[in-house]
């Protein structure tokens, strides 16, 4: 539970620190902490599975991304570009209403809380089996997904003579 | 939780020793900063310009390419550790899985995209 709180507070101050940050390479590289602490939770949870997906697609994958796009900006070479947000005060309120529907939401959802099942090896055994029984179709499909997104990708960064 | 509690405390030592390698070398060191001291050490090249210039938009494809492929890897922990139990079964559908993404490969190859020209 102290690790959990721990995890939680990193999560939230690297989150404000991706926002408030004057240099948008570090926002960048916060924002990467905060994916970390939020797989850190997963953990904290019993969640590993979860967790190493936290870690590979987002620490590892969307990070990379990110830098890239901020690299491959022009205006990179300005280091200390000033990151202001015009509509500060509609952005704060658009969040607050977004937080507090999230909560209710959880407050009125019976949340399973005793699924600790103390399952020795981990979630990813049961992830496992549920994705070659009940959840095969999906699984393919999922390999569907992710070709679209390949040739999307393809088609709409790689055209030749940018 | 307990497998990842020893995880946890090997961060921790691990952020610990490079602090306490810093902060003892700040503490016991002498400054005496020269302008050949300040450079920026590149392997006793000397370096020209910045490091934050405009990358090659090339490598943006292979960045989402990469991004794609990972979340087919996470797609292989769970059935890799259930592989044993299912047997054959288990590799036609995991063959179906990577042969659509093979598709994929195969289409990026012949569109050129994995190459740098």
């Amino acid at each position: 539970m102290l690790l959990l709180l721990l995890f939680a507070a990193i999560a939230i101050i690297a989150a404000i620190l991706v926002v408030s940050m004057k240099n948008i390479m570090h926002c960048a590289l916060f924002l990467a902490l905060f994916l970390l602490s939020v797989a850190g939770i997963f953990f904290c949870l019993d969640a590993d599975f979860l967790g190493i997906v936290q870690i590979l697609v987002y620490v590892g994958g969307i990070i990379v991304l990110i830098l890239f796009a901020v690299m491959l900006t022009s205006r990179v070479s300005s280091a200390l570009l000033e990151q202001t947000n015009e509509q500060k005060g509609l952005a704060i309120t658009a969040c607050l209403l977004l937080a507090s529907a999230i909560t209710a939401a959880a407050f009125r959802t019976p949340l399973v809380t005793s699924f600790y099942t103390a399952d020795p090896e981990g979630t990813t055994r049961s992830t496992g089996e549920l994705l070659l029984t009940v959840y095969a179709l999906p699984f393919e499909i999922a390999s569907v997904v992710l070709l679209v997104a390949l040739i999307g990708a393809i088609v709409l960064a790689g055209k030749k003579g940018e | 939780m307990n497998d990842y509690l020893a995880v946890f405390i090997f961060i921790v030592m691990a952020l610990g020793f490079t602090a306490a390698g810093l902060i003892t070398a700040y503490l016991v060191r002498t400054s005496r900063p020269s302008l050949k001291k300040n450079e920026t050490y590149e392997c006793g090249e000397e370096p020209v310009g910045g490091a934050w210039i405009q990358f090659n938009m090339r490598y943006y494809v292979f960045a989402l390419l990469f991004v794609v492929f990972d979340v087919e890897a996470v797609f292989l922990f769970p059935w890799a550790v259930v592989f044993k139990s299912f047997g054959v079964s288990a590799l036609v559908e995991l063959l179906v899985f990577l042969g659509i993404l093979l598709a994929g490969l195969l289409y990026a190859w012949k569109k050129g995209s994995l190459q740098w020209e």
